[in-house]
């Protein structure tokens, strides 16, 4: 034998442990990861993470056989890393019997040379790669585990109210899972504490421990219905129970004769999705000359997920009893990934597409669904479309509004010139164009000024005829003071001047005024096509007060028969007898007057109850237990004061100050505020002192 | 000088100038300077008896001091005042028995009234501690009918610096809070509904950030109210009695209303209670009733037999009219937003008359006021109805009786025998019985005197009467209060305190004039008389 033979062999042997560790380290990262997202799925038992490490290791064994290295492949790799064993490893291996000469002597100088040479780790770069890789999952494991800890922590200090944490006598251990429902999206939680807060439609696994043989441990719901656990396995030491939270209220538990104290079960209620439309407003008009196209920003929210929202837009056409309804539904072009709590959702409405006509409306509303398929909608939003051939037209000027005609037509013409004088754009020069719309712009004006005065705003703008002539024209008016005065000052804004007009009226007034400043201001910058929507809009509110200022009163025509006075009050009443009603209004009492009581007998604070006090507490605690079902947040701590005292009470011991206390804060909640009712004085003897007094007071 | 000096000091000057030259002319002329100045010293003497020989003496300088400590002194204040200086030190106002004190220096919070009274009759000087935050004055209503709001009034001292906040709890609920900022004395106003039916003991509490200063009780008793028997009179069917009518009856109140329907027909309703035929209103009927709700236009025949019930048996009467016109010596009750008056009242001998033009008030009802309607209703109804005929009625004398503090009783009694007053406390109900002194010139009035022995609720009843109940407060509570009151008896006590001679009390160093002691005189005498009838036996 020679001597590199047991090199060889080690050098096999270590090449095949290091494949087996790559091997390991690689399951044991992957496991490790997988583990962890099967616990946040509900897995979290360690056999699930013992047989998923077999399986992966035997995988791995499978993907990376070089676990299975053989002395000749061994000598092979030799041969192929170190050149100074010249190819002759595999002489090595042979028996010596078997070699030539020259194949022994060769054998015996690799030999010499194997015990030498730097011998080659080829497994070394796969298993720093896999510790790295193991190191790198343990330590994510770890810090999930420290931050699920911290959470758990600080979760129990919120949910463990009024320091209340004992369990009954005999339990050893309890543990409660928690399996939210899908849509929340939740990971399956684990508490000891029994205070439950558990989402709508969670599955809550109850596993109790005690410390001797149990006969029977139940859960008690609401003080009234008993669900008995189910033992596991043969010793009775281990009890189990699963429900489903669909309603709040409060629990017991019982182990064989004993109760514990009342823990809460609050259910948290899914909510339907919220939602809320930026822009545009309830209201708009869309007056023409402006965009047909308006951006639509909603935002979605939900509080587990959003699965779907759309807008539902439904197109009105026509007036009076034409009126066709087209709806669609637009969808916001985005996928809603589950999970998403809050979405910010764009989409344009765009009303040319939408098929809108002048005159036509476009009632939207979004709609929204979560992802427990609860789904909600928003108000309904009016976008309308003014019918700009309704505007102009001449009917109803007739009648009504004291203003004279023919300022409208003006508002009017100044449309049709505007219009036209856009349509002849490309036929006349700049300048003429220009001064077309200058024009135009001092016709706004002059039709400005003209509503101004309506509102007794000044009229002229700086008078020009400031003179000494129109001051003292003739020589009678020579040193008359107001005169001078009346025709160099300004006379602004005179209120006498003002037509008399209700604020709403006066309001919209001042608004079209507005609007014609506007119009005015781009006509005078040439601009005329932007100055179309402010005279549309002027025109629309003008016409709008002509419509406002119509009254209508119904015609009546009822005629009643004259009285005739000698006839009245004599008819015959002898056989008419007097009507009679009565009634005793009993006043049970109510819930409200018992506890009002008991909150008295609460308050005594020292010595025990008697009778009559702790049947009044007895009524008491029926009302405080129903709310404690309904709202066991709020109230379960108050009634289970309650029922400490009462338990005293019926040991004729006194009460303890701070369970009284507890007990009134939640029945206090429950009490309105009385409402006042008269009541007779409380009087006092006086041996007839004041009426003599009275009876003589006024005597002479 | 007056007359009676002027008189006295010729007489002795007469006496004197005799006495002297009859020993001049006798014959033994031995030891003739002993005796003349004996004579001489009979004969000041003699007229030191008559006349009031007073002399000055100073309060720091020389004289006698002496210093009561009281509760709350300052230590530092009082080593500071007795630098080497050995004046007497009393810790109660009863040990001050010293001969001779010119002058008594109170430290601390100071003494109560009776405390006073008991000390000798010496100038006395003040030296108040300084006073810490607290509550200063408080007052609030211990009984009060359902539904009545109680407000706590009082005054808060603060001697600066943080702002303290006032919290008025009750069943472990904060009920209200304020804030005080002002430095010194400012008042302040908690309010609250009590909720419950019976007694309760709230607590007030001062805040400075987390430092609590203060922790009252405030007890509040809600009694139980007493039904109204009202007779309602409508001129025509409307909704406004209709609904008065339905909301009394609902509260538990006895309601009659009779409604002319026609000449001489009523439609009538009997709630709650059931009287003979109202067609025709008699002094018999109408003392059935409480209240009389009439329209005007009703009265115009009942009139003076009402007023008379109203002036004789203290009958409320209230009138709906549609117009109100305000006679002189009327009270305006209800105003409305402009100012007006909607609801007035004035008295009518035994009971009051209000008139009102309030005929739309059911729309409150129906717009689901109920709160603001009973408000509205229950403030009229008030002071219209009467007060009840009871038998006894209580009253304790210190408005915050501690416990071993006597607190005086007075009854006023209607029933005929000697009534006795038993006591008893919320945990025992063994009482302790309290025999009271009739008052001489009022018969029904009767005085006794208690000392709680315990705090907490107390109830007190004669023997078939009802329980009255009453609060006793701890030693320690209302500390501050207590010790404001002290400081101001006490001050007043040195004001008033006319019996002493003293020009002026207060800064110290002041002279004052003492009268000197008339024995020392009569010795004198008797000495100057023996040695000149000794003298002649020689």
């Amino acid at each position: 034998m020679f001597e590199g033979k047991d090199i060889l062999l080690s050098v096999q042997r270590r090449w095949s442990v290091q494949g087996l560790i790559f091997c390991g380290l690689l399951a044991i990262a992957v496991s490790l990861l997988l583990t962890m997202a099967l616990h946040r799925w509900g897995y979290g038992s360690l056999w699930y993470g013992i047989a998923l490490f077999a399986v992966i290791c035997c995988v791995a064994l499978f993907v990376f056989p070089s676990w299975r290295v053989t002395v000749a492949d061994a000598a092979r790799i030799l041969d192929k890393y170190v050149p100074e064993l010249e190819e002759s490893c595999g002489l090595l291996l042979k028996p010596v019997e078997e070699l030539g000469p020259l194949e022994k002597l060769q054998a015996v100088r690799v030999g010499k040379r194997l015990g030498q040479a730097r011998l080659p780790h080829p497994l070394r770069k796969r298993l720093i790669i896999a510790l790295c890789l193991a190191v790198a999952v343990v330590f994510v494991r770890a810090a999930f585990l420290y931050d699920r800890t911290v959470v758990e922590g600080e979760g129990k200090r919120d949910l463990s109210f009024a320091g209340v944490k004992s369990v009954v006598a005999g339990i050893r251990e309890v543990d409660v899972r928690v399996t939210p429902p899908a849509y929340t999206g939740r990971p399956v939680r684990t508490q000891k504490d029994l205070n439950l807060q558990v989402e709508e439609g969670a599955l809550v696994n109850w596993e109790i421990q005690t410390n001797v043989r149990a006969g029977l441990v139940a859960i008690i719901f609401n003080d009234s219905s008993q669900v008995k656990l189910k033992a596991v396995g043969r010793d009775g030491m281990m009890w189990k129970l699963s429900r489903v939270g669909s309603e709040s209220g409060f629990y017991q538990l019982k182990v064989d004769q004993t109760l514990s104290e009342l823990y809460k079960l609050e259910v948290i209620k899914d909510e339907a999705p919220r939602i809320s439309i930026r822009t545009p407003k309830a209201y708009t008009t869309v007056d023409i000359g402006e965009s047909r196209k308006l951006s639509l920003i909603v935002k979605v929210q939900d509080d587990y997920g959003v699965s779907d929202a759309t807008v539902v837009a439904t197109v009105a056409t026509g007036s009076g009893e034409a009126v066709k309804f087209k709806e669609q539904v637009l969808s916001f072009g985005r996928a809603f990934t589950t999970g998403q709590t809050s979405y910010d959702l764009r989409q344009t409405l765009d009303l040319d597409a939408l098929g809108l006509h002048p005159g036509d409306e476009l009632y939207y509303y979004c709609r929204a669904r979560d992802n427990h398929g609860q789904e909600s909608r928003s108000d309904m939003y009016i976008i309308s479309l003014p019918d700009t051939a309704k505007l102009m037209s001449l009917e109803g000027l007739t009648t009504g509004f004291d203003v004279k005609p023919e300022l409208f037509r003006s508002q009017r013409q100044i449309i049709i010139e505007t219009e036209q004088l856009l349509r002849e754009k490309d036929t006349i020069s700049a300048q003429t164009f220009n001064n077309k719309s200058n024009d135009l712009g001092i016709d706004q004006k002059l039709l400005r000024l003209r509503y101004g005065k309506f509102l007794g705003e000044e009229a002229e703008e700086g008078g020009m005829d400031e003179s000494f002539s129109s001051a003292g024209a003739g020589p009678g008016d020579f040193g008359n003071a107001a005169k001078v005065r009346d025709a160099f000052t300004d006379k602004h804004d005179n209120a006498e001047d003002a037509t008399f007009f209700e604020p709403a009226i006066k309001q919209q007034l001042k608004a079209t005024l507005t609007e014609m400043w506007n119009a005015e201001l781009r006509l005078r910058t040439f601009k005329p096509r932007e100055a179309l929507p402010y005279e549309y809009k002027a025109l629309r509110l003008l016409k709008d007060l002509q419509q406002k200022s119509r009254a209508y009163v119904a015609k009546t025509g009822v005629h009643v028969t004259p009285l005739d006075p000698n006839k009245r009050l004599t008819g015959k009443l002898d056989e008419i007898l007097a009507p009679r009603s009565g009634g005793v209004y009993d006043k049970e009492i109510s819930d409200e007057d018992k506890l009002r009581m008991a909150l008295s007998v609460l308050d005594q604070g020292g010595g025990a109850f008697n009778k009559a006090e702790l049947g009044v507490l007895h009524a008491v605690s029926g009302v405080l237990g129903k709310q404690a079902m309904a709202h066991p947040g709020e109230y379960l701590a108050g009634f289970q004061a309650m029922k400490r005292v009462l338990g005293t009470g019926e040991r004729r011991v006194k009460a303890q100050l701070t369970d009284c206390r507890l007990a009134q804060q939640a029945m206090r909640k429950l009490v309105s505020e009385p409402t006042a009712n008269p009541s007779l004085q409380r009087g006092a003897p006086d041996a007839g002192l004041s009426q003599l007094y009275f009876n003589n007071v006024n005597k002479p | 000088m007056t007359a009676w000096s002027y008189i006295v000091v010729f007489l002795s000057l007469a006496l004197l100038a005799l006495l002297l030259t009859c020993e001049w002319k006798r014959v033994n002329r031995a030891r003739l300077s002993w005796r003349l100045s004996a004579t001489v010293m009979l004969v000041v003497a003699l007229a030191a008896i008559a006349l009031p020989v007073t002399y000055k003496r100073g309060f720091t300088i020389g004289g006698k001091e002496g210093v009561l400590l009281t509760e709350g002194y300052d230590q530092d204040s009082v080593r500071l005042f007795m630098q080497a200086k050995k004046t007497p030190v009393w810790m109660s106002a009863a040990d001050v028995k010293e001969p001779g004190l010119s002058v008594l220096h109170i430290f601390g919070d100071g003494l109560t009234r009776e405390q006073c009274a008991t000390l000798p009759s010496v100038p006395l000087i003040f030296h108040p501690s300084v006073m810490r935050a607290g509550v200063v004055s408080i007052y609030w209503q211990q009984a009060l009918w359902p539904g009545e709001i109680c407000r706590i009034q009082g005054r808060f001292y603060d001697p600066g610096g943080r702002p303290v906040k006032l919290l008025l709890t009750g069943m472990h609920t904060v009920l209200d809070s304020t804030e005080i900022k002002s430095q010194g004395e400012s008042r302040f106003e908690l309010r609250t509904v009590p909720v419950q039916a019976g007694r309760a003991v709230y607590r007030l509490i001062a805040l400075n950030g987390a430092d609590t200063l203060e922790q009252e009780p405030i007890p509040v008793e809600v009694l139980q109210g007493k039904v109204l028997k009202v007779l309602i009179l409508a001129a025509s069917p409307d909704f406004e009695n209709r609904f008065i009518a339905g909301w009394l009856a609902d509260n538990g109140h006895g309601v009659e209303v009779r409604t002319t329907i026609s000449k001489g027909k009523y439609d009538r309703a009997d709630l709650n209670m059931a009287v003979g035929a109202v067609d025709h209103l008699s002094p018999g009927l109408l003392d059935k009733f409480d209240v009389v709700m009439a329209d005007a236009a009703v009265l115009k025949t009942d009139d003076a037999l009402l007023r008379g019930q109203v002036a004789e048996k203290g009958l409320g009467l209230i009138i709906r009219d549609s117009i109100l016109r305000f006679r002189p010596g009327e009270r305006g009750l209800i105003r409305d937003s402009l100012g007006r008056i909607q609801v007035s009242e004035s008295m009518y001998g035994a009971g009051k008359i209000i008139f009102t033009n309030l005929q739309t008030t059911y729309t409150r009802l129906l717009a689901g006021d109920k709160k603001g309607y009973a408000a509205l209703w229950t403030s009229v109804l008030k002071e219209a109805a009467g007060k009840d005929a009871v038998a006894e009625r209580w009253q304790l004398a210190p408005d915050l009786p501690v416990v071993d503090q006597p607190v005086k009783v007075l009854l006023r009694y209607a029933g005929s025998g000697l009534p006795q007053g038993f006591f008893e406390t919320e945990e025992e109900s063994t009482s302790v019985v309290t025999y009271l002194a009739q008052r001489p010139l009022l018969s029904f009035v009767w005085e006794g005197l208690y000392w709680p022995r315990s705090a907490g609720w107390q109830s007190i009843h004669t023997t078939q009467g009802d329980r009255t109940w009453w609060y006793t407060w701890a030693a320690n509570d209302w500390r501050t209060l207590h010790r404001m009151e002290k400081m101001r008896e006490t001050e007043r006590w040195i004001a008033g305190a006319r019996n002493i001679k003293v020009e002026k009390t207060g800064a110290a160093g002041e002279a004052s004039r003492a009268p000197v002691g008339k024995g020392w005189f009569y010795l004198l005498v008797i000495l100057s008389c023996l040695f000149l009838w000794v003298e002649r036996k020689i």
